[in-house]
């Protein structure tokens, strides 16, 4: 499903220039829980962005679905990003002037070929999907973070791409609607057979993943697979 | 949910920062809409003031003497053949022609009549008085006294001149001036009338007399330096001007011009002063433009999380900035509507009351023929310009702000 050969990324900050990943390699096959665990600075976001196409590797290779995705340009990596991945992120990243109904058909307005009246149905399918039912209508503001999340969620899974990447998606939340969040998501992976993968440090997340990958220093230490 | 829709809820959002960006976007338009109604009415009002009072829709020289115009020439004449032979053509053009003799003179007054002795250089107009009342307004403007009548030895002076040197009807002065020849004639004159005119050129140096009086003082012998002409019924200037033209081609080939071309300059200056005016709209533009190209950067720096969301949602650049293109134009849009419907009413006042500006336009000489009240004249075409400028500035402003944050990976962009 996605294959990771010998990747690594160096970013430029000021003059210096810091090594976030160091030839990393990982097989993902489709269905999987995954998430990617660390201390900060391991180099667990910039693997998630360069899986999710938001930034380019600077050597080694990157293959979604049988397509090599590292070494597209920022338009094809767009493309890639509509039909194949969706976002989770810690903060929610919510549009405030829509409703949650809105912020969920955002996802599905670029995919073409799909009416309104299907873009309504699947929006409400999901949203009810992540227990949202009769709060379509609310802004985020009107929303508590957990429901803030499960908005977020309904977003990246109602294009029902096969990949879903989740950065710190509990940070926000409290141990208790985190672990609803991680109840969820462990539900929608089973239902649509969706590839989840998450960054995270939070404990609770790496006892609900079925594999572990533990980062260091933009390296593999190991993986456990429950 | 479409992209323009959430641009204007961003609108209401962002309310407070955009109502001031739309105020100082409305005050451009205000502004803008408000001087060059003000320009373009005192331009029209001047342009008339200038025919009705100066030159009549066209002039005809003798060759030689538009050249030398500005210095009142006293050797380019119409003769009295030239003349019969234009009266003749003037009689098969529907058109109204004054004969007129023009010069420099000076006007002498003395403890007789006024408080202090003294004297004032005039502009002398020797015109017949009929002739005269079916071209210009100037006799239907006698403030007080009389207007001229055939044969009459007396003088009509403009109401500023009888002010400055304390002049009233009946009162006698001596004017003085060259012949025909070089030669100089001194004559008394009493003033019968003064003309309280829209034009302060008239107001401030004219003077009138009878033309068949001034004909025997200067030695004319029947000639004359112009005659003003109007045309009667209508119909596109510059094609009547030509049709007189061909008419008058058989005559003693006399030059026919304009008053655009007679008054040059006051057409140049009151156009520059509009081009000057439009440089500083231009400026007020420029800073409303700074005004919003900083609410929207203001904007983007402050989304930088939802342009990141919605490049990973796979929205192209082009998507994003249109959604800011948008926000800035609806901003615009409520500025302008704003500034427009302000404008208008503003526009409508001063169309209908105009400003007094009669203390400085009496005192100094602006360019315009404009003696106090400045009215304003309804300028579709500028408010257009006005409307289409701020609506183009405030989109064009809001589409670079989101350039150089579209520019970074989609990773940056949520890291920053």
């Amino acid at each position: 499903m996605i294959s990771i050969s010998a990747v690594s990324k160096t970013y430029t900050v000021g003059t210096q220039k810091v090594r976030a990943l160091r030839g990393v390699s990982l097989d993902i096959n489709s269905g999987d829980f995954l998430a990617l665990a660390g201390p900060s600075g391991s180099g667990k976001t910039t693997l998630l962005n360069l899986i999710g196409c938001i930034d380019s590797v600077t050597s080694g290779t990157i293959t979604l679905d049988g397509e090599t995705v590292s070494g597209l340009d920022q338009m094809k990596r767009n493309l890639v990003r509509q039909r194949k991945i969706g976002f989770i992120f810690q903060s929610y990243n919510l549009i405030p002037v829509l409703t949650a109904r809105e912020n969920v058909a955002l996802a599905l307005q670029l995919v073409k070929g799909i009416s309104e009246k299907e873009i309504n149905e699947r929006v409400s399918r999901i949203l009810a999907e992540v227990g949202l039912a009769g709060m379509e209508d609310r802004k985020p503001s009107q929303l508590s973070g957990g429901q803030q999340q499960r908005v977020s969620i309904a977003r990246a899974l109602v294009k029902e791409p096969p990949v879903v990447l989740a950065d710190e998606p509990t940070a926000n939340l409290d141990s208790k609607t985190g672990k609803e969040i991680l109840t969820l998501m462990r539900e929608l992976n089973e239902t649509h057979n969706t590839t989840f993968i998450f960054s995270t440090h939070d404990p609770m997340v790496m006892e609900h993943s079925r594999i572990l990958v533990k980062l260091h220093d933009g390296e593999i230490t190991g993986m456990d697979r429950r | 949910m479409n992209m323009a829709r959430m641009a204007f809820r961003n609108v209401w959002r962002y309310r407070r920062r955009s109502l001031i960006t739309a105020i100082a976007i409305g005050l451009g338009v205000l502004f803008t809409i408000m001087i060059d109604a003000m320009l373009f009415g005192a331009e029209r009002e001047s342009a008339q003031n200038i025919r009705d009072y100066e030159t009549g829709d066209v002039k005809v020289f003798a060759p030689g003497y538009f050249a030398e115009r500005q210095f009142l020439p006293f050797e380019f004449f119409l003769e009295t053949h030239d003349r019969s032979l234009l009266e003749e053509a003037f009689s098969q053009s529907s058109v109204d022609a004054a004969p007129r003799t023009v010069a420099s003179a000076e006007l002498y007054f003395s403890e007789d009549f006024f408080k202090v002795a003294g004297s004032a250089t005039v502009k002398l107009h020797a015109i017949e008085p009929v002739k005269e009342a079916a071209v210009f307004r100037t006799p239907h403007a006698i403030e007080s006294g009389r207007w001229l009548v055939p044969g009459d030895t007396g003088i009509v002076v403009g109401s500023w001149l009888a002010e400055d040197i304390g002049a009233k009807v009946g009162y006698t002065v001596s004017v003085e001036l060259k012949g025909r020849g070089g030669f100089y004639q001194t004559f008394d004159a009493e003033i019968v009338g003064i003309a309280l005119t829209d034009n302060p050129y008239v107001n401030r140096s004219a003077v009138y007399m009878d033309l068949s009086y001034a004909d025997e003082l200067l030695a004319l012998d029947g000639a004359v330096t112009e005659y003003a002409v109007v045309f009667r019924g209508g119909g596109k200037p510059a094609e009547r001007k030509g049709q007189l033209a061909a008419g008058l081609a058989r005559s003693a080939a006399p030059e026919i011009y304009s008053w655009e071309e007679v008054e040059s300059d006051a057409v140049l200056l009151t156009k520059t002063k509009s081009g000057g005016s439009k440089v500083y709209l231009f400026f007020m533009f420029i800073i409303a433009a700074v005004g919003i190209s900083n609410t929207m950067l203001m904007a983007v720096m402050e989304r930088k999380n939802e342009i990141g969301m919605l490049r990973s949602l796979g929205y192209a650049k082009a998507s994003i900035r249109w959604l800011f293109l948008v926000e800035g134009f609806a901003i615009g849009l409520i500025g302008t509507a704003a500034g427009t419907a302000l404008g208008s009413i503003v526009v409508a006042f001063m169309v209908q009351y105009g400003l007094d500006f009669s203390f400085m336009l009496r005192e100094m000489d602006a360019g315009y023929r404009i003696t106090g009240v400045m009215r304003s004249a309804w300028h579709p075409e500028g408010m257009i310009t006005a409307i289409v400028g701020a609506l183009a500035i405030s989109s064009v402003v809001a589409w670079f702000p989101s350039g150089r944050i579209l520019k970074s990976e989609v990773a940056d962009i949520l890291r920053s």
